[in-house]
């Protein structure tokens, strides 16, 4: 990551906190529920796929409806709300000049893991939940 | 400076250093620039090439963390401004889709913003073109997606919304914001696939050259992605994305020094997880026209 290790210079890392702003404005200003768009796995199988209820889920978060969106879909709550505080945090830090945080590979590897596990959890709450209901 | 080919064993003049194209054979090759600065020490020496063995052949992939024998050299796409950008972008289309091992074994991963801007224009300039394909067709494809709509389940919640209008092209508005978004849509699915590519490389420990190489070859093999600007709407886009997924399994190998198993094994999961999601749509489109066929007879 030696690229987007330097302050002050948009790098890779304002690239994605970009997408995760945009992603707020669109969640919060564009009519994306009106879409009315249902999953195809969930009509093929009547079971929801990894990622339903995201766009719900950002949506509902970027009007302030924190239960809304965690029963839409508790990763897509905290996808949502990681990715916003990303970006106003990297934003932050490239008005202030400081570096890119430097982790080691370890860290990085940890972190995926985490995220993997929880789409994995997640999936899995999901699907439970259909089979309750 | 003279230079002889590895494939054609022909010599020949050039100015330049790096990838190109041999003259007589047209096949690409990679010369290496002597005055280039060395790799850095590791622990282990690198693998030394066999007396007159080509630079970037011949080589196994090393253990993660271990530096490259081959020379790393800028895609033709990068020295744009010297070649111009015609000849940049179709060297570099040749070499990352048609020769992924030998490109993205090479390539610099250093400059990954040269990467993404040859995904960006290979991915926006197909989307034009189906833009254009579907604004040409437009009553008829929002005819016949009507129709189709009305065989599947729940189908008709779809009817006469702006999502109809939108796929169909039938407005020219949303033709202008088809056209206008595109390349706007194309870094976002750069970054995001690249990002979610990067995770499974991470868990499957085969990232050892970081965010910088998987962001390098996403880009360079969205360029198999233009393929999908031909007229033949859905099966060019079948046949752009698997050959997407072929160059970019290849390019995470080479570029990640990992194995040819992890490196599928991160392109496939993701891609398997849409596929869920693809299959059913697809199955609900063949029972959707398979319906409208028996209605038609």
């Amino acid at each position: 990551m030696a690229a987007v290790r330097r302050g002050g210079r948009p790098g890779i890392p304002e690239v994605f906190a970009l997408i995760a702003a945009a992603s707020f404005l669109a969640a919060r200003f564009l009519p994306l529920l009106e879409i009315h768009s249902e999953c195809p796995f969930r009509l093929a199988t009547g079971l929801p796929c990894a990622t339903c209820g995201m766009t719900h889920a950002f949506a509902a978060l970027s009007r302030g409806d924190l239960a809304g969106a965690w029963a839409a879909s508790p990763l897509g709550a905290g996808l949502a709300g990681g990715a916003w505080l990303y970006a106003v945090l990297d934003l932050g830090r490239l008005g202030l000049g400081l570096p890119w945080p430097s982790l080691p590979q370890r860290a990085w590897r940890a972190m995926a893991v985490a995220t993997l596990s929880a789409a994995a959890l997640n999936w899995a709450w999901m699907l439970w939940r259909a089979r309750m209901a | 400076m003279l230079a002889r080919c590895v494939h054609c064993q022909k010599t020949f003049d050039t100015d330049r250093f790096g990838i190109q194209p041999c003259p007589h054979c047209g096949q690409n090759l990679h010369l290496a620039d002597p005055s280039a600065p060395p790799p850095a020490p590791a622990a282990a020496p690198p693998p030394v090439p066999p007396p007159g063995a080509p630079p970037y052949a011949a080589y196994p992939p090393g253990a993660p963390g271990v530096p490259w024998a081959a020379a790393e050299a800028d895609a033709p796409f990068a020295q744009r401004t010297r070649l111009g950008w015609v000849r940049a972008y179709i060297d570099t289309w040749k070499l990352a889709c048609l020769q992924p091992s030998l490109f993205f074994r090479s390539v610099k991963i250093t400059s990954p913003g040269n990467a993404v801007l040859f995904g960006v224009i290979s991915m926006t300039v197909a989307s034009w073109f189906q833009t254009l394909y579907g604004a040409l067709m437009g009553a008829a494809t929002r005819g016949m997606f009507q129709e189709m709509l009305k065989q599947v389940p729940q189908g008709d919640r779809f009817q006469d919304t702006w999502v109809v209008q939108w796929m169909a092209g039938a407005t020219a508005i949303g033709t202008v914001a088809q056209l206008i978004a595109a390349p706007f849509v194309s870094v976002v699915w750069i970054f995001v696939w690249a990002g979610v590519y990067q995770l499974f490389l991470l868990v499957l420990g085969a990232a050892s050259r970081g965010f910088e190489a998987t962001l390098t070859v996403v880009g360079y093999a969205s360029g198999a992605l233009l393929i999908g600007a031909a007229p033949v709407p859905g099966l060019a886009n079948l046949v752009a994305g698997t050959w997407f997924i072929f160059a970019a399994s290849i390019g995470f190998r080479e570029a990640q020094r990992t194995t040819s198993a992890k490196a599928w094994t991160a392109t496939s999961l993701p891609f398997l997880a849409v596929c869920l999601c693809c299959c059913a749509a697809g199955w609900m489109m063949i029972f959707g026209l398979s319906s409208l066929k028996v209605h038609g007879g």
